[in-house]
């Protein structure tokens, strides 16, 4: 499905959630101010927040600007839906106006002319229709620079979600050159992943030189970063060959294929899964602390993981020599082989702990998931 | 920024992980009464919930309360049930039956589609279950299907019965040649399972390339292409990947054609009409609409009355009016292959069908009053509109069905006139608007207002008036097979009955249970009836139940004008002999000069509702099961006199009561009501435990409008209660039978050994050697036979055992129910002046 298209179908959403599931997120933003500053900070990377109750002298949207955005959530109806404690959405019928300090706004897309709305059409549409159009200035371009920072680290607008006059690009024309792509080719997702990941930017070494070790935002080599929780977690299950099990899930399902975030987990937990609380990005924590180290090293979790998996298969595989079973680990874990200094040293370690060759194995095992290169992105 | 909404579908999981892991295992006989009550039979599954029309197939009842079941009852009478019978043994000669087991033969002429069935037992009657007759070959699920490489083969055009496994997913292989399109269809909901199906189907390289979309309910289903050639694999498993007997589903894999809806969905009942069939794989049809749909006409068979089969008893209801819509079966040609046969709207007169396009306001369709008028919610984002002219001083009545046939829509109906300006402008101005229909039933079962809207218009004045038809979910979702009939009519005032088989729970009214009538030996039973009152009906309904048995009594009841649901006590005689059956309800009244009746339709509760987080699911059944069992009632209480008792403002009633205590009751018993005007008071009745007779007294407030008033007093009884003592007298019987006859293999092994010493004393005899090895093997035979008799006996004193502790005695509390006392406040005389 298009982006656009996956957009609107959350703005224009009507029903329950049964029959569409797109309305989960008005069953969740009740709020009208909620609806309006989330849809723009989400889609449109754009924090309305502020121009709720003033009009900063050096930011471009103002009361006005903001209760007439809100005027197309304005007919949104609720009413008890089938299951216990859904709603269920719908058009309620009428004029579109929201009440602002200065009296009662008809809907206006940002930047745009009043447009009068029948009472018997959803203007929700209308603004659909706006945010979803080629021409429209943030759109795509908010997207983009959310993908340009899930793949190098850091967006070309930072943060992310905060675009504006007085945030500008670090590459404005990066930027429009992308959004423009991503329009041209039908705002699909896979194109623009395809689009960044072959770039000669997004495959520059993170090791740095003497030239670019300072640089933080011009993209001259890569900056490496922690994998995410679920990716982390899913990353050790598959080095490991020992996978998680979720409570109400189908067994197998990974960390990443979860469908929301009420599972508890305390691995997830400590490397900063967001709670869906907020549209911010904000929310997932990427920093490297002291509970994630202890708990890769010295956990139950992690333990109970090691024994009984690859680490147990690989002693017990007689027929295959250490070498080949190195490159096995390294592979999964590195994507790469492992070079003669590393195999060497292994080899050395297995050979002193002959006498208990599982526990050797997920020594080696244990090791690898400690390093930096197996837990960063690079 | 901080929001801290409760994810539903987070709790919603882990309440039915808690049902899953509370319904886990293989128990199909339960205890089920929390309370100390008399035990109520619930049946929660009939596994396998289907079978092949032609074929017998064996079930397992599972539920609760399941003592004796002997009897399983369908809704079509070529479908008849047995209890399986094991086969004699040693120590059991006559072949007995096995418990929660039947037999299930299905006539070759049954049609195909869903029937219910009610299993009677010891304690009377369950509730409803549906069961699916199919055309095509069943299989059995079996086990170790858990993982894809595990997957049972199935062919296409068959169909699986199985049980979901609790954190598990079930795995079905079927060879598919490249191009070649299936349909799978999975019945799990639509036949009162508590499975909430995910579908999906992996190719011959083990990659999931399609899933199932929820397009009944929550039952998926899939049309599926084979894009490679090879074995595919179908998973299958619960949503909250529960499981357990509750859980039964039907796959069902077909290549043949696939019916999904008719077009237009209302035809004059009785006749043949031409219809739009909409479906998939149809021979000659046309694609039409989107995701793969196609059309065809077919002159379709419209049944003259409801059927005994139709899709539309899996329907979910969630108002009464629901159960109101007249719907005929219809067949004919692609029709028949149809699993359960489509319904349509047994319409009144011809049908107009909406011309597209209509969703200009400035350019509706014209159409002239009274009208059936069909259209469709299609496309997305459809509008349409409908002009006509009235005048004023006429009344005519529009009602829009959509959700009544079944269809998960959202309709909704706005009129407005239209007139001219002086510059020859249309003005228009909106006169009424209808969303949902009435809350008429508030608080208990089916409380919801109906989905489908009705106005009642009266135009202002003579001119053109102009109606939209939408749906309010059609900005999202859309189809050619989300339909709607509009009704515009004159207004006929009737009534529509619904007995609802479910009632609040006596003591938390939170809590829903499925309440069927089965009736002790002098007990009573309440069942409640509504009143969905159509066009402004306003006249009293006399109740009328057909076809009691003997010793069945209900007490003549007449709804009044101003309610909207009434009680119907059956009480059944100290002489009443068990039975098992159904009976139906009538109600008559009058509309004008005009005979008003209609008999009641039934609903029934799937699961019993314990948590508000639990969906309260309801749908249609076919009739009203009954039972008289062989316990018996500790007390009756029941006017001396059943009469309407007069008075007027500020009177006061006594009205005399008899009561008759049985041996086993306990105690002394208070009388209640609820729910009565404040204006209306009723003392409590008190009845000690030796007294035969009462009294209740009725004050009527000064400020009591005149009319007709019921007051239904209830009570709880103890009684001392032993669960099932035939039960526990036949396992006692069994134990002693099995005692004697230990005993007399024990006395065969002393005469065995007896007879070896005799030929061991014969030494010398040249037989003696063989009749001494005869001997020995004889001792030894009788040996084994007297050890197996004592392990049988030890067994069957553990079974007397445990029925016996089953069956002690025990204070249950037994609702005492009257029947209800009729009181007519006249009206106050007016005051005459006195002269001086």
């Amino acid at each position: 499905m298009p982006y656009s298209q996956f957009v609107r179908e959350i703005i224009t959403a009507t029903g329950e959630v049964g029959d569409n599931p797109a309305v989960i997120w008005y069953r969740q933003v009740a709020d009208a101010n909620q609806q309006v500053e989330d849809a723009s900070q989400l889609f449109l990377g754009l924090r309305l927040q502020c121009a709720r109750c003033h009009h900063h002298p050096f930011e471009k949207w103002g009361t006005e600007d903001y209760f007439q955005f809100a005027a197309f959530f304005s007919r949104l109806g609720r009413k008890k839906g089938l299951q216990p404690g859904e709603d269920r959405i719908f058009h309620n019928r009428g004029e579109a106006q929201a009440a602002g300090p200065k009296g009662a706004h008809k809907p206006v897309v940002l930047g745009g002319t009043p447009d009068r709305v029948p009472p018997d059409v959803d203007p929700r549409g209308r603004l659909a229709d706006w945010m979803t159009a080629g021409d429209n200035p943030y759109f795509a371009r908010s997207l983009v620079n959310r993908y340009w920072k899930h793949f190098l680290g850091r967006g070309l607008v930072e943060p992310e979600d905060d675009m504006r006059l007085t945030n500008p690009p670090t590459n404005p024309a990066l930027l429009d050159a992308l959004a423009k792509h991503f329009v041209e080719h039908g705002y699909d997702l896979k194109d623009l992943i395809r689009v960044i990941c072959r770039s000669s930017t997004y495959q520059l070494s993170a090791e740095p030189n003497e030239v670019n070790a300072e640089d933080r935002q011009s993209y001259s080599r890569f900056y490496p970063r922690r994998l995410t929780a679920e990716v982390a977690l899913d990353a050790i299950d598959q080095l490991t060959e020992k996978p998680t099990q979720f409570g109400g899930v189908l067994p197998g399902t990974r960390a990443v294929q979860l469908p929301d975030p009420n599972f508890n987990n305390y691995f997830l937990t400590v490397f900063g899964r967001p709670n869906g609380d907020s549209p911010c990005e904000c929310e997932r924590g990427s920093e490297a602390n002291l509970a994630q180290s202890l708990h890769l090293i010295n956990s139950a979790d992690i333990l109970a993981k090691l024994g009984t998996s690859r680490a147990a298969r690989l002693a017990a595989d007689a027929g295959r020599p250490n070498a080949a079973k190195i490159d096995e680990i390294y592979l999964v874990a590195f994507s790469r082989p492992a070079n003669s200094g590393e195999a060497a040293d292994i080899e050395k370690y297995l050979a002193a702990h002959a006498a208990n060759l599982p526990a050797a194995w997920e020594d080696v095992i244990w090791s690898v998931l400690n390093t930096k290169e197996f837990l960063f992105t690079h | 920024m901080s929001r801290t909404v409760p994810s539903i579908v987070g709790l919603r999981r882990l309440v039915m992980l808690l049902a899953a892991i509370g319904a886990c295992g293989p128990t199909a006989l339960r205890t089920g009464t929390a309370r100390a009550e008399f035990p109520r039979p619930q049946l929660n599954a009939i596994v396998p919930p289907g079978g092949q029309r032609g074929t017998a197939v064996e079930v397992t009842l599972v539920g609760t309360d399941l003592d004796d079941v002997s009897v399983l009852r369908f809704s079509h009478s070529g479908i008849v049930a047995r209890p399986v019978m094991a086969s004699a043994t040693e120590f059991d000669p006559q072949p007995r039956p096995v418990p929660g087991r039947m037999r299930i033969e299905i006539a070759a002429d049954v049609p195909p589609g869903l029937y219910d069935a009610v299993a009677t037992g010891r304690y009377g009657v369950t509730n409803p279950r549906l069961f699916m007759v199919g055309t095509t070959a069943e299989i059995s699920r079996r086990t170790g299907i858990n993982a894809p490489a595990t997957a049972a083969d199935v062919p296409v055009d068959a169909t699986v019965s199985g049980v979901a496994t609790a954190n598990a997913a079930d795995h079905y292989a079927i060879t598919l040649a490249a191009g070649q399109r299936i349909r799978i269809d999975i019945w799990a909901r639509r036949l009162d399972s508590r499975m909430t199906p995910v579908l999906s189907v992996a190719n011959p390289v083990g990659r999931i390339v399609a899933r199932g979309k929820r397009l009944h309910g929550d039952d998926p289903c899939l049309d599926f292409v084979a894009r490679d050639a090879g074995r595919h694999v179908i998973r299958l498993h619960d949503m909250y990947m529960g499981g357990g007997d509750d859980m039964p589903y039907r796959l069902v894999i077909s290549s043949g054609p696939v019916v999904e809806s008719v077009f237009p969905p209302v035809a004059v009942a009785g006749g043949t009409t031409r219809l739009a069939v909409v479906g998939r794989g149809l021979p000659g049809g046309v694609p039409a609409g989107d995701d793969g749909l196609e059309q065809m006409a077919v002159d379709a068979t419209i049944d003259a009355a409801a059927g005994t089969a139709g899709g539309r008893f899996a329907w979910r209801l969630f108002s009464a009016r629901d159960v109101a819509a007249e719907l005929v079966d219809v067949s004919g040609g692609v029709l028949d292959q149809a699993p359960v046969p489509p319904a349509v709207l047994a319409a009144a007169g011809a049908v107009i069908v909406e011309q597209e396009p209509n969703n200009d306001p400035a350019q509706p369709q014209k159409i002239a009053l009274p009208s059936v008028v069909a259209g469709r919610f299609h496309p997305r984002g459809d509008r349409d509109w409908l002009s006509f002219e009235a005048k004023a001083g006429e009344e005519w009545v529009f009602d829009l069905h959509s959700r009544r046939l079944g269809l998960p829509t959202d309709p909704s109906l706005l009129v407005e006139s239209v007139t001219q300006s002086p510059d020859g402008k249309a003005v228009t101005k909106e006169i009424a608007f209808a969303d949902d229909g009435p809350a008429e039933f508030q608080g208990g079962v089916l409380d919801r207002p109906s989905f489908d809207p009705m106005i009642t218009f009266k135009p202002p004045a003579d001119g053109t008036y102009r109606l939209l038809v939408r749906e309010l979910a059609a900005d999202s979702r859309a189809g050619i097979d989300r339909a709607w009939v509009l009704e515009a009519r004159r207004p006929v005032p009737g009534f529509r009955l619904v007995v609802p088989l479910a009632q609040p729970d006596r003591v938390d009214p939170k809590k829903i249970a499925r309440s069927v009538p089965s009736l002790q030996v002098g007990g009573r039973i309440a069942v409640d009836v509504f009143v969905v009152r159509i066009d402004g009906f306003a006249g009293d309904i006399a109740l009328e139940p057909q076809g009691l048995p003997a010793g069945v009594t209900a007490t003549p009841t007449i709804i009044p004008g101003n309610a909207n649901r009434g009680v119907l006590v059956l009480t059944a005689a100290d002489t009443a002999q068990p039975f098992t059956g159904s009976f139906r309800v009538f109600g008559r009244g009058k509309a004008g000069d005009r005979d008003v009746d209609d008999v009641a339709r039934v609903a029934t509760l799937a699961w019993n509702v314990d948590d508000v987080n639990a969906p309260t699911v309801m749908r249609e059944t076919f009739d009203i099961p009954l039972a008289v069992t062989t316990d018996v009632a500790p007390v009756t209480v029941s006017p001396r006199e059943q009469k309407a008792w007069e008075t007027k403002p500020d009177g006061k009633i006594e009205v005399p009561l008899e009561v008759v205590r049985r041996p086993a009751a306990k105690g002394p018993l208070s009388l209640t009501v609820a729910g009565l005007p404040a204006e209306l008071k009723v003392a409590e009745v008190k009845i000690d435990e030796k007294a035969t007779e009462a009294k209740v007294e009725i004050a009527v407030g000064p400020k009591l409008p005149p009319g007709t008033y019921t007051v239904l007093l209830k009570g709880v009884a103890k009684l001392a209660y032993a669960r099932n003592s035939q039960a526990a007298e036949r396992a006692r019987a069994d134990a002693d039978r099995i005692g004697l006859l230990a005993k007399e293999r024990t006395a065969q092994v002393e005469a065995a050994k007896q007879a070896l010493a005799a030929t061991e004393a014969k030494q010398g005899d040249p037989q003696a050697a063989e009749a001494k090895a005869a001997a020995v093997e004889a001792v030894k035979a009788a040996e084994a036979s007297a050890k197996a008799a004592e392990a049988e006996r030890v067994r069957r004193e553990e079974v007397a055992k445990a029925a016996a502790t089953a069956a002690a005695t025990k204070d249950i509390d037994v609702p005492v129910i009257l029947p209800p006392i009729t009181i007519v406040v006249a009206a106050p005389k007016p005051v005459e002046e006195t002269k001086p």
